[in-house]
């Protein structure tokens, strides 16, 4: 094939190839693991785990998880809390890799969620119950140390709300049994471990209410002078209890502490009646029952507890766009009767992954700007309820336009200098003083121009340097390239050749021209001849 | 040989190229900005190995108008990435 087709063709082939490119290039379609598109496209190592049949992977974690709630129940009750704790952090690693299963997998609409769910409920609930343990342990020391009336009062009252509270914690643990355990023996998984541990747990709690009894808070202590009452006994999120009492034989002016949960919550007085009274708020606690407890100088009242139901939540999300770049999301969390959530994380996610956080104000509403890059974004607001005893809530997903700000002229600039600066150097390196740039064989021969006679003084120099003055003028007026040699001379201008190859001889073999031949070659270069 | 030159520099090229696909495809993660960088460290290099010391072949001069164009699509990636970095 001839060169030139051969070139043409390939020509034509680069043209359409960048022509089939160019469709491409503005948005190519990059294939990964995250984003198949087509089964031909798709990952042979993401097949597997996206294959429905592919359960079989969840069951051994499952397993694996109920078979530590027995481990970890079993050293909860033999007092090793060391190997609890470790116990307790494999138990962790091993739900949140089973967390990290179930959304991979995407099972969030299975009933392996709710197992997901429940096994975190009992993760915390073993991780309350071990802590508890730990303190009553303490509480048992410290009471055999403190004989002391007061402190022991106020060690019996702690005793008392963490029998409560670890009673609370083991009969919802107790109650997710059956549901968990149909779970996991639908999929083949071993639930004995797991109905183990509820029994041995229930022993564990059953020894703290031993212990407590004992100590007679219960029933059969004397009743105090000072008394507590609640009203109501339950409810929600914002709303307002009342806790109040009399202190009969008090003096008014005399200083009540009042206790929730074995914490101070308020310090009052006893007014003219030689009652008090303290509005509580329900507000940043968890949903269950809470122990109220007050005290007057060295007078302890009794035990009360009022119940914090759970609520739902709504959560608004209004995007309003603030500049080209910029988007201000605004939105109100309340309860499902209408009662601001105050003070509460809000995180706002943007295109399904990015977090940003942000809290309500003293009316539930929060506020945030947003800087966004330019193209298609969905925001959606989420709150958490950890903490509250709330249940957690989503806004719908806003899809907005943002128009970003137009092309910095920064890039372009960058662009050019760059391509001035590589051009420059290029050019230099390639062009060493020393060593002009030799072109490859230029095949055109140089065409014969009306050359202008250059006017050559050669008396009274050396001959040879007169020879090389002769050349150089023969060469010009020839219109050859100074880059040529003699050789190359003689052969682009073959009707000087018999001059050129003089002079190569006297150039590089060391030969003196005669006088002579410097006249006759004199005359050649001048074409005086 | 010296005309061979340039068909050894384009084989290496290719050779760099497919190397630098199988990796990233390899490790799936498939970047026009990483492939152009590494493509450009290739062509440089290529270029500095087959430059002659007394002659430019006229391959050269197209192998420097080409760094240049590429070099100028670097500046600007960078010159991009120095402004995501200033706006975050």
């Amino acid at each position: 094939m001839r060169p030139r087709a051969s070139h043409i063709i390939l020509a034509a082939a680069a043209v359409l190839l960048i022509l089939l490119l160019a469709g491409e290039a503005v948005d190519p379609v990059l294939y990964a693991a995250e984003n198949i598109s087509t089964a031909a496209h798709a990952d042979p190592s993401t097949i597997e785990k996206r294959s429905p049949g592919d359960a079989a992977s969840v069951v051994p974690l499952m397993d694996e998880l109920l078979g530590h709630t027995g481990t970890l129940a079993l050293t909860i009750k033999v007092k090793d809390y060391e190997s609890a704790e470790r116990d307790l952090a494999r138990y962790s690693e091993l739900s949140s890799q089973f967390d990290r299963l179930v959304v991979k997998l995407d099972l969030s609409e299975t009933d392996i969620a709710e197992f997901q769910k429940s096994n975190r409920q009992n993760q915390e609930a073993l991780a309350a119950l071990l802590n508890d343990s730990q303190r009553l342990d303490e509480l048992k020391s410290l009471e055999i140390e403190v004989l002391d009336g007061d402190q022991r009062m106020a060690v019996i009252y702690e005793g008392e709300a963490l029998r409560q509270k670890m009673r609370e914690t083991y009969t919802a643990y107790a109650n997710r049994e059956p549901e968990t355990a149909r779970i996991a023996t639908r999929y083949g998984a071993n639930a004995t471990p797991y109905h183990e541990s509820v029994d041995t747990l229930g022993d564990v709690v059953g020894a703290a209410e031993e212990w407590q009894e004992g100590n007679g808070t219960s029933s059969g202590a004397p009743r105090s002078p000072l008394t507590i009452s609640i009203t109501p006994r339950e409810g929600r999120y914002g709303e307002n209890l009342t806790i109040g009492g009399t202190y009969a034989g008090g003096i008014p002016g005399t200083p009540v502490t009042i206790y929730i949960d074995s914490r101070i919550a308020r310090n009052t007085t006893l007014d003219g009646n030689t009652t008090y009274e303290y509005p509580y708020r329900i507000g940043r606690v968890l949903a269950g029952p809470h122990l109220v407890y007050a005290t007057a100088a060295t007078i302890f009242s009794e035990v009360t507890t009022f119940d914090v139901l759970a609520a739902d939540t709504n959560i608004s999300l209004a995007v309003v766009e603030v500049n080209r770049t910029a988007v201000a999301c605004t939105g109100n969390l309340t309860t499902e009767d209408g009662r601001p959530v105050l003070e509460a994380p809000v995180l706002l996610r943007v295109d399904g992954e990015t977090l940003i956080s942000t809290e309500t104000d003293g009316n539930g509403t929060y506020a945030r700007t947003l800087v966004l890059t330019g193209g298609e974004h969905t925001i959606r607001a989420e709150f958490n309820a950890a903490g509250y005893p709330l249940n957690s809530s989503r806004s719908q997903v806003e899809t907005l336009q943002v128009r970003g700000e137009g092309l910095s002229p920064f890039p372009f600039i960058a662009a050019i200098a760059a391509a001035l600066g590589a051009g420059w150097y290029i050019r230099r390196r390639g062009l060493p003083e020393e060593h002009p740039v030799q072109e490859e064989p230029d095949i055109e021969p140089p065409p014969e121009i009306a050359e202008t006679v250059p006017s050559v003084e050669i008396e009274g120099l050396p001959p040879r340097e007169a020879a090389t003055l002769l050349f150089r003028a023969l060469r010009e007026r020839l219109g050859i390239p100074a880059s040529k040699t003699p050789r190359e001379c003689a052969r682009l201008a073959p009707d000087h050749a018999a001059f050129f190859e003089r002079y190569e001889r006297i150039r590089y073999a060391g030969e003196v021209p005669t006088e002579e031949e410097l006249r006759s070659m004199e005359r050649e270069a001048l074409g005086r001849g | 040989m010296a005309g061979a030159k340039k068909y050894y520099a384009a084989a290496v090229l290719v050779v760099w190229l497919i190397i630098v696909t199988f990796f990233m495809i390899l490790n799936r993660t498939l970047d026009l900005e990483v492939f152009f960088v590494l493509s450009l460290i290739g062509l440089l290099v290529v270029a500095v190995l087959i430059d002659g010391a007394f002659s430019r072949p006229r391959y050269m001069r197209y192998i420097g108008y080409l760094i240049v164009v590429e070099v100028a699509i670097f500046a600007y990636i960078v010159a991009e990435k120095i402004l995501e970095i200033i706006a975050a």
